[in-house]
């Protein structure tokens, strides 16, 4: 009992005194709350003025457009009718049109000289009561740019003009005519929205609240949760602290405190800043008008409360595995992605809170909160929810408590001792950086040579990433074998990883699929993309150099040898595969391949780290684009394979990397140059 | 060995290092230190000495051996341990933020004083002459404020065991003067004090035993006229070759 009272007061000491320390730096100040409490409302009313901008340019426009077929007449006639009906009628913006007559109205449009083109088509005896049954509705097709704002607004304007006309005329119709001969032809469509007042807004609001916190909590949490850890190491305080009566968890529960705290603070400041900023009238925020009630308001934000403390873990966690401030905030931006994916959650349409949903933490509490702002939810499932999310928090508390205990390494004073080592740091802490231009590079010749493939994979592989890699090396003066890691590996992974190729295109086609749902591509901009990608005329050899092995020896030079090879120094292998298949999934441009390139990296990257040599991997690659490219050309399709394949596919895999793992005879090639140069100081 | 406050024996600590593969950093070490005496644990640098007392702090733990503080055994509760220990080196920080006082209001409670808190900390900073720089921000301290700030924060417990990671370096003549006079106080004063320190002069002017560590191992433990005594050397430094030396041979 003695020793309760103790730990409760060292842990609010710990806590004031952090506390105080951390919102005595101007810098934490800024960042953490008043950046952020500019930022949202400027957002806001930014986005608020483009549209009031947009909207008034859309008003002002004049539309031009012309009239083709053999109804022109009619459909102009029609045209001038509606454009009458908005100047007639108040509540409609009147329309300023304007008739062409261009010679070939059709490439006046795709010229951009035109903003429609009318046709009318199947229009055969109008209004022909005496021949009821054949007649045939006329119907008026608007042609339009859907890639120019103002062809799109004047499809829109003209689009409504058009029905707002037709409904009228109907009216009339009905009016002057007591019998109804056709009643579906006359029928007038109106939509009501028959939510309570305010209901709407709540679902919006229910919907997002959760992901917003979160968003805000891991955004404002940061700074300090960064500096509570991997600073104070950095520092030496950290060390202070851990030689003092204090034991590890109280000292992480008390540092995730002071997370959730400022994090806290933010949360509720920026919450009163909105409402602030909404009562002055200033910004339209549906926040004014969902009127949720305090007691619903209470629950909600106890609710929250777990999701907080799970993230301000998260935060910790981070900063204490990192080895460093820089570290941290490398893994800082991943996270923060991964975090923001459960939130989502609400805005997945049919997910319910009595699934499978529950076990999830953070999920879980989103469904509870759009359930209690948008109608009920079960109290029970809320209470699990509340339970499991919070237990995820304690247990992320106590991993974190383990790394930070962990972070001190024995010896403060070793040094690297010769040249070469202190080059190989250097390399380490550039290399990566020096992605940066290639990447920006790479994205100018792309654009460059956009019109032909083999000269863009010639800039892209061979100069820009090729020759910044040897470029790099020349810097640094680093032997290119053992820095890119060019040993020969034992020969008994040949024939595994010749399994393993086909098996990596058969998973690859499932996150193909699921990258493709995340990114839809439409089937013209995939057709495009093929037929550029394989140019079939082209001779078989030079398909398979350009398509295969030029890119494959250049890329894992870069991405394996270079890359993964530094990065792995500072943040260690697991990590460095990590980063170095997400940077490579970039290198690739489009968003619909970066999912499937950032996984053929992950399983490069992995028999990098498990060979000690990039040989396998180059090996593995140009196999593979060979592969692709062939499969490409035939029939076969292989986007959906079964179970069975999969599971088969997997195996194959995991026996190829356990190949490598057992038969590895090298060390990994930077490690190997370190060690070899330890003596010589 | 009822009076000894601090008892190592047979300390081995085995750490894996991604680039140099597997090091032992300490390798069979013991000794052991009384109340009331200054223990300097001698080594150039690489030596082990900071791996020695880190393990004594229970910062690390040990790969095999024992290490006892009080009596405690440092692996069954180093929370216990850590409570009647004060640890400083060169990169145990102060909070940059926080005052003088407050930073030893802090560390008193941190540590569990048992006392009135706010007594012992006007009294320390009476005693170490800090007044008018109490509440001055320790970010805007002097080099050698700072460093007697730290020392300080280090007592405030009134632990019975101090242990010192090299606590010299850095500092200029004057300021590692300080430091080493408010060491023999704090001795004098009845606390055992293990400090460690590469520099052979200070060993010798300051410490009434001496452990000299080489490559994580022990060369040799006694009162600087024991080792003069042994290797038949008049200067430390020599002592310490010549030990060195017969390691060599006997190795």
């Amino acid at each position: 009992m003695a020793d309760r009272a103790g730990r409760l007061s060292r842990i609010s000491s710990v806590f004031l005194h952090q506390l105080k320390s951390v919102l005595r730096d101007r810098r934490t100040i800024f960042l953490a709350f008043v950046l952020p409490l500019l930022i949202v409302p400027a957002m806001i009313l930014l986005s608020g003025w483009i549209t009031d901008v947009r909207e008034e340019q859309r008003e002002s426009v004049e539309i031009e457009y012309a009239v083709v077929g053999p109804h022109g007449d009619r459909a102009a006639n029609m045209v001038r009718l509606a454009g009458q009906h908005t100047a007639e009628n108040d509540t409609l913006t009147s329309l300023a049109l304007k008739e062409e007559t261009p010679e070939s109205p059709l490439s006046s449009l795709a010229d951009g000289e035109l903003h429609l083109v009318v046709r009318l088509v199947r229009s055969s005896k109008i209004h022909s009561e005496g021949e009821s049954g054949t007649s045939k509705t006329p119907m008026l097709v608007l042609y339009y740019r859907g890639d120019s704002d103002e062809s799109g607004w004047a499809m829109e304007e003209l689009g409504s003009a058009l029905e707002e006309l037709r409904t009228a005329q109907r009216r009339e119709l009905l009016l002057s005519s007591a019998t109804v001969t056709k009643p579906d032809s006359f029928m007038a469509l109106q939509l009501t929205d028959v939510a309570p007042e305010g209901r709407a807004a709540a679902y919006t609001i229910g919907r997002l609240t959760t992901l917003f916190v979160l968003f805000f909590i891991l955004a404002g949490g940061s700074v300090v949760a960064m500096d509570l850890v991997a600073g104070e190491r950095e520092r030496g305080s950290l060390e202070t602290l851990l030689t003092t009566a204090i034991t590890r968890r109280e000292l992480a529960l008390s540092k995730q405190l002071i997370v959730l705290a400022i994090a806290l603070a933010i949360c509720i400041l920026q919450v009163l800043n909105l409402l602030l900023y909404t009562s002055l009238g200033l910004l339209d925020s549906p926040l004014a008008e969902a009127a949720i009630s305090p007691a619903r308001l209470i629950v909600v934000l106890l609710l929250l409360l777990p999701v907080a403390f799970l993230a301000s873990g998260i935060l910790l966690l981070i900063s204490s595995r990192a080895r460093s401030y820089r570290e941290a905030q490398i893994l800082l931006f991943p996270v923060v992605l991964l975090g923001a994916v459960p939130a989502a959650a609400p805005l997945i349409p049919g997910i319910s809170l009595s699934s499978a949903v529950l076990a999830v933490p953070v999920a879980n509490i989103a469904l509870a909160v759009r359930g209690v702002l948008t109608g009920g939810v079960n109290p029970a499932l809320a209470a699990v929810s509340w339970i499991i999310t919070g237990g995820a928090g304690i247990a992320v508390s106590l991993w974190a408590a383990r790394l930070m205990g962990s972070s001190l390494s024995p010896e403060a004073d070793v040094l690297p001792t010769s040249p070469i080592q202190l080059r190989l740091r250097l390399f380490s802490k550039s290399a990566p950086r020096a992605f940066l231009p290639m990447f920006a590079l790479v994205l100018v010749s792309s654009s460059l040579f956009s019109d032909d493939l083999a000269l863009q994979i010639i800039a892209n592989t061979v100069l820009i990433l090729l020759g910044g890699s040897l470029l790099l090396l020349k810097r640094y003066r680093l032997p290119l074998r053992e820095t890119l890691g060019l040993q020969l590996p034992s020969p008994l992974i040949w024939p595994f990883l010749g399994a393993a190729v086909p098996a990596g295109i058969l998973l690859s086609s499932h996150i193909y699929r699921l990258s493709t749902a995340l990114f839809p591509t439409s089937a013209r901009m995939m057709e495009e993309m093929y037929a550029r990608g394989i140019g079939l005329d082209a001779p078989l050899w030079q398909l398979l150099l350009l398509g295969a092995i030029v890119p494959a020896v250049c890329e894992e030079a870069a991405f394996r040898g270079v890359l993964l090879g530094s990065v792995r120094r500072t943040v260690g292998s697991v990590s460095a595969v990590i980063v170095s298949s997400l940077v490579f999934g970039l290198f690739h441009m489009t968003a619909v391949r970066f999912l499937p390139t950032a996984f053929l990296g992950l399983m490069l990257g992995l028999s990098v780290v498990l060979t000690g040599s990039i040989l396998p991997a180059i090996v593995w690659h140009a196999l593979n684009n060979a592969l692709a490219l062939i499969l490409s050309g035939t029939s076969l399709d292989p986007t959906s394979p079964g179970t069975l394949p999969t599971l088969a596919a997997a195996a194959t895999i995991s026996a190829a990397f356990y190949v490598m793992a057992r038969t590895r005879s090298a060390p990994s090639p930077q490690v190997a140059l370190d060690r070899r140069h330890r003596g010589d100081g | 060995m009822q009076d000894s406050t601090i008892q190592i024996e047979n300390l081995v600590k085995v750490y894996h290092d991604r680039a140099r593969g597997e090091v032992r950093a300490v390798d069979d070490i013991t000794f052991s230190c009384r109340s009331g005496e200054i223990f300097g644990l001698l080594g150039p640098n690489g030596a082990g000495k900071t791996t020695t007392l880190r393990t004594v702090s229970t910062v690390l733990e040990p790969s095999s051996g024992t290490v006892r503080v009080m009596g405690i055994d440092a692996r069954q509760d180093p929370v216990a341990v850590r409570r009647s220990i004060g640890f400083y080196s060169s990169t145990t920080a102060l909070f940059p933020r926080l005052t003088a006082r407050e930073t030893l209001r802090f560390f008193a409670e941190v540590n569990g004083y048992p006392g009135e808190v706010r007594q012992r900390v006007e009294e320390v900073i009476h005693d170490l002459d800090l007044g008018s720089y109490a509440d001055v921000r320790v970010d805007r301290l002097s080099q050698g404020m700072r460093q007697k700030v730290s020392l300080a924060r280090t007592d405030i417990h009134d632990p019975p065991v101090l242990i010192l990671d090299e606590p010299t370096t850095g500092l200029d003549v004057l300021n590692a003067r300080e430091i080493r006079d408010r060491i023999s106080i704090l001795r004098d004063r009845g606390k055992t004090v293990l400090f460690s320190t590469h520099i052979m002069a200070e060993a010798e002017k300051l410490c009434d035993r001496i452990a000299i560590i080489h490559e994580g191992r022990l060369l040799g433990t006694g009162t600087l006229e024991e080792i003069r005594e042994r290797t038949g050397e008049r200067y430390l430094e020599d002592a310490f070759v010549k030990l060195l030396l017969r390691r060599g041979a006997d190795g």
